[in-house]
C-alpha cells in the first residue's frame, strides 16, 4: 500500500493571467486528494488577475473542506494586495 | 427589452478611429522628461473612451489591452512613472495595435494576437517594474486612518455577468482607483463559486460589496465604474439604492458628439442632398432662360425675383457643399507618425512643419488624395533630405525639414509637399530616361523638362533602392490619381537646396469650373484647371508632318492638334483652323491644342457621373445640364492626351 503523501509543490507559472489559468487548473486539481498540505510557489508569478484569484480562492475553499491546508511560498506584496483589494484575503488563506 | 447593440458599432469604430488619431498626434507632442500634463490627460481620456466602449460592445481583447494601456497612462498621468523614450515607442506602438484590433472587430477578421499580448506584456511590465521598485504597501480591506471629515461613505454593489472577465475588464484595477480615493472595505461574495474542477477561469462566478469613505466628489466616483458594464449600483451610505442608481454609460455614449454641437450624418444623405441642391441649380437655369422672353412688369418682376432666388440658390449650395468638407488634418495627421518612424529607421534628423492644416476639402478628393501625398512625403524623407553628416558637409542646419502645406487658392485647394534636402539630380534623371529610352541620344531638354520625367513610368532616380521608396513606380501613379481627382502635379527643384512638389486639386468633385466649348452643335465643358490659353493660329504657325498630323508652335514646343470634331464624330461649323479657335489644355504634364469653333463661356457646371448614367466615352469624364436643358460632356482632358499620343505611336 502506497503511504499517503503528506505535502506537495505547485509552482504557479509566470503567467497567471486569465488565457493561461485552464491548464492552471488542471494542475491544481490532479493533485492526489489526500495531500495534506499544498504549497503554492508564486515566486515566478509576473503576471495574474482577479481570475487567478478566483480560481485559486475556488480551490483553497475545496481544499479546505476536505481538511487539507493550502499555503504560498514566496508572496508578494502585488498578491497580496491584489487579494485585499478584492476582499478575498480571508478566503485565499483557506477560509471562506 | 434587450437593445442590439450592433447599431452603435459604427459610431463607435468611428469614434475609436479618432480617439486614436487624437491619442497619436498628443503623443507625437509628448516630450520625455518633461511631459505636458494636459497632453497625457488628452491620450488617457482617448484610451479611456476606447476601452468604456469596447467593454460595453463585447470587444474583450480591445478592452483587455486598453486597460493595460490606460494603467500605464494613470501611472504617467500621477507621475509615478516618467516619460522616457521607451514608454513613449511604446504608447506609439499601443495606438498601431489598437487601431489593428478595432479594423479586426470591424472587419470580423481574425487577427494574430501575437503582437498585442507582446506589447501588453511589455507595457504590464513597465507597470510592474515600478511596483517593484516602488512597492506600495499592501492595501487591507478596510483603509480608514487617513479619511477627512469631509468624507462621505458610498456603498458600491458590484454584480458581474459571467463573461466580465472575457470582456477584458480586471475589477482589481477598477478596486485600485477607488482605493485610491480614500478608504476602502471590500466585501468579496463567493456563494455562486463552483466546484475548482468544474470552475471555468473565464467565467466570473464573484460578487462584491465595497465601503467607500472618500472626500472625492460624487462624478469622480461614478466616473470609475461608469465604463464598467455590469450590474453596479452606488449610492451613499444609509440611502436606497433604487434613488441613485450608477449609470453605465458606454463612454463613447457619454462624450457624445452633441456636447459639441455636431451630430453624424450618412454621406449617401449628403449626396443626395447635393444632387437635389444640383438639379435646382439646373431647373433655375432653365426657367432664368425661360423669365428673358417675358416682358412688362410681370416679366421684371419674375427676373428680379430670379435674381433674389439665385443669390439664395448659390448660398445654399455652397453651405451643402461644405457639409462635405472636412479640414485636411484629417490627412495630414498621420504624417508626424510616418517621418518621425521613418527617420529613425533611415537614422536622419527630420522636422515635419505642418501649415494650413484647417483647410477644408471635399471629402472624397480628401480620401483619394492620402496615397498620392504618402508617397511624395516617404520620397522626400528618403531621398529627398540628407543624413545629418553631409548636411553638415554642405554647410546645412543638421536637422532637414519637411514642410507640408495646403491653402486655398482661387476655386482650388494648394498641397505643397517641400523639403531642403539634396533637390533633383537633372543629370542623373536625365541619364535613367536616355538609358529607358524615354530620351533620345541626342535629344536636348530644358531643366524644366527634365524634372518633369520623375513623372514618367518606370523611371526611379533613386540611387538605391529601400524598403521605403525608389522602386520606379510611384510618381507616375501619383500624378495618375491627381489628375483623376481634377487636379495637377507641379514639381521644381534646385540641386543642392531641395525640392517643391505643388498639387491643385479642386474643392469639390460635385461642380467644376470650366470653359465651355461649341463644336458644331454640341457644348462641351473644359475643366479650367486644365486650361492653358485659347488662341487662333494663323496659317504659318501650324505645321502638317506625317500621316497628315498637326502641330503648332506654343511657347518654346511643337504642341499637337486635336481636332474635337474628328475625335467625337461631329460636322462642324469649320474645319479651317484659322478660323476656329485652338484651347490648350494641359494634362499628366503633355500639352495639346483642342481645335474647337468657338468658346462660349467661362461657368461653374454641376457634374453628373456618365459611367452611372450611360456608360464610359473615351476622352470623356462626366456630364451636366446648362440652363437650357441640354446636355454637354465635360472633357477629359488626361484621356484626351493619351488617344492622341496613341495616334501618333500609331
Amino acid at each position: 500500500m502506497t503511504p499517503a503523501r503528506q505535502s506537495e509543490v505547485i509552482e504557479l507559472p509566470s503567467d497567471c493571467s486569465l488565457r493561461n489559468l485552464g491548464s492552471l487548473r488542471d494542475r491544481l486539481c490532479n493533485v492526489a486528494a489526500d495531500v495534506r498540505t499544498i504549497t503554492l510557489d508564486l515566486r515566478r508569478v509576473d503576471r495574474f488577475d482577479t481570475a487567478t484569484l478566483q480560481l485559486i480562492a475556488a480551490y483553497c475553499r475545496d481544499r479546505a473542506a476536505r481538511g487539507a491546508r493550502v499555503l504560498t511560498f514566496g508572496s508578494r506584496p502585488a498578491w497580496d494586495e491584489a487579494a485585499a483589494l478584492l476582499g478575498l484575503t480571508t478566503a485565499l488563506a483557506g477560509g471562506t | 427589452m434587450t437593445i442590439d447593440l450592433s447599431q452603435f458599432h459604427d459610431a463607435f469604430f468611428d469614434e475609436s478611429f479618432e480617439a486614436l488619431d487624437a491619442m497619436e498626434a498628443a503623443l507625437l507632442q509628448l516630450d520625455a522628461g518633461s511631459p505636458d500634463p494636459e497632453m497625457i490627460n488628452t491620450i488617457f481620456r482617448a484610451a479611456h473612451s476606447i476601452k468604456g466602449g469596447s467593454a460595453t460592445f463585447g470587444f474583450g481583447e480591445i478592452a483587455s489591452f486598453t486597460h493595460s494601456l490606460e494603467t500605464l497612462l494613470g501611472e504617467l498621468r500621477d507621475r509615478r512613472i516618467s516619460v522616457t523614450q521607451r514608454i513613449s515607442d511604446a504608447l506609439l506602438k499601443s495606438v498601431d495595435v489598437m487601431r489593428e484590433l478595432l479594423l479586426s472587430a470591424k472587419g470580423k477578421q481574425p487577427i494574430s494576437m501575437k503582437f498585442v499580448t507582446d506589447l501588453q506584456s511589455e507595457i504590464e511590465l513597465m507597470i510592474e517594474q515600478r511596483e517593484t521598485l516602488d512597492a506600495p504597501a499592501p492595501v487591507l480591506g478596510t483603509v480608514a486612518a487617513t479619511a477627512p471629515a469631509d468624507a462621505v461613505e458610498w456603498d458600491i454593489a458590484l454584480r458581474p455577468g459571467p463573461d466580465f472577465f472575457a470582456q477584458g475588464i480586471d475589477p482589481l484595477r477598477i478596486f485600485r482607483e477607488l482605493a485610491a480615493l480614500g478608504a476602502l472595505e471590500v466585501t468579496a461574495h463567493l456563494d455562486a463559486l463552483p466546484d475548482c474542477r468544474t470552475l471555468e477561469p473565464a467565467r466570473c462566478y464573484l460578487r462584491w460589496s465595497l465601503r467607500l469613505l472618500s472626500p472625492a466628489p460624487e462624478a469622480v466616483v461614478r466616473e470609475i465604474i461608469a465604463w464598467v458594464n455590469a450590474d453596479c449600483t452606488v449610492t451613499r451610505a444609509g440611502h436606497a439604492a433604487a434613488a441613485h442608481p450608477a449609470p453605465v454609460v458606454p463612454a463613447v455614449q457619454a462624450g457624445s458628439a452633441a456636447e459639441a454641437g455636431s451630430i453624424r450624418v450618412g454621406v449617401e444623405k449628403i449626396d443626395e442632398l447635393i444632387n437635389i441642391v444640383g438639379e435646382l441649380v439646373i431647373t433655375h437655369a432653365m426657367l432664368n432662360q425661360t423669365s428673358r422672353g417675358v416682358t412688362g412688369p410681370v416679366g421684371d418682376a419674375l427676373r428680379s425675383g430670379m435674381q433674389q432666388l439665385e443669390r439664395n440658390m448659390r448660398q445654399l449650395q455652397e453651405s451643402v457643399l461644405r457639409t462635405r468638407m472636412l479640414p485636411i488634418s484629417v490627412v495630414f495627421s498621420r504624417f508626424p507618425r510616418m517621418v518621425r518612424d521613418l527617420a529613425q529607421r533611415l537614422e536622419k534628423q527630420i522636422e515635419l512643419r505642418i501649415v494650413g492644416e484647417t483647410t477644408e476639402l471635399d471629402k472624397t478628393v480628401l480620401e483619394k488624395i492620402g496615397d498620392p501625398l504618402v508617397h511624395l512625403v516617404r520620397n522626400c524623407v528618403d531621398h529627398g533630405v540628407e543624413k545629418s553628416a553631409l548636411r553638415a558637409a554642405a554647410g546645412k542646419e543638421a536637422t532637414g525639414t519637411v514642410i507640408l502645406k495646403a491653402s486655398h487658392r482661387g476655386g482650388n485647394v494648394v498641397i505643397e509637399v517641400s523639403d531642403d534636402g539634396g533637390g533633383l539630380d537633372p543629370e542623373r534623371i536625365l541619364a535613367k530616361a536616355r538609358a529607358a529610352g524615354l530620351v533620345g541620344p541626342h535629344e536636348t531638354l530644358a531643366p524644366e523638362q527634365i524634372q518633369e520625367l520623375i513623372f514618367a513610368p518606370g523611371l526611379s532616380t533613386a540611387e538605391t533602392t529601400t524598403d521605403v521608396s525608389g522602386r520606379g513606380v510611384g510618381m507616375d501613379v501619383v500624378r495618375r490619381n491627381i489628375a483623376d481627382l481634377g487636379g495637377k502635379i507641379e514639381v521644381h527643384s534646385e540641386r543642392g537646396h531641395g525640392s517643391h512638389f505643388v498639387i491643385t486639386l479642386p474643392l469639390t468633385l460635385a461642380i467644376v469650373d470650366g470653359l465651355s466649348l461649341a463644336v458644331g452643335d454640341q457644348t462641351y465643358i473644359v475643366p479650367m484647371t486644365s486650361t492653358i490659353e485659347s488662341l487662333r493660329l494663323t496659317p504659318s504657325q501650324v505645321t502638317c508632318i506625317a500621316d497628315g498630323r498637326e502641330v503648332f508652335g506654343f511657347r518654346d514646343e511643337y504642341l499637337p492638334i486635336v481636332r474635337l470634331y474628328k475625335t467625337f464624330g461631329l460636322t462642324p461649323r469649320t474645319r479651317v483652323l484659322h478660323e476656329g479657335l485652338v484651347v490648350v489644355v494641359e494634362g499628366a504634364g503633355r500639352r495639346i491644342g483642342l481645335f474647337v469653333d468657338d468658346l462660349l463661356s467661362q461657368q461653374q457646371v454641376v457634374i453628373k457621373s456618365l459611367e452611372t448614367n450611360y456608360g464610359r466615352v473615351p476622352g470623356v469624364s462626366a456630364a451636366t445640364i446648362l440652363g437650357d436643358g441640354s446636355v454637354a460632356l465635360i472633357l477629359d482632358v488626361v484621356d484626351l492626351i493619351r488617344i492622341a499620343s496613341l495616334r501618333e505611336a500609331a
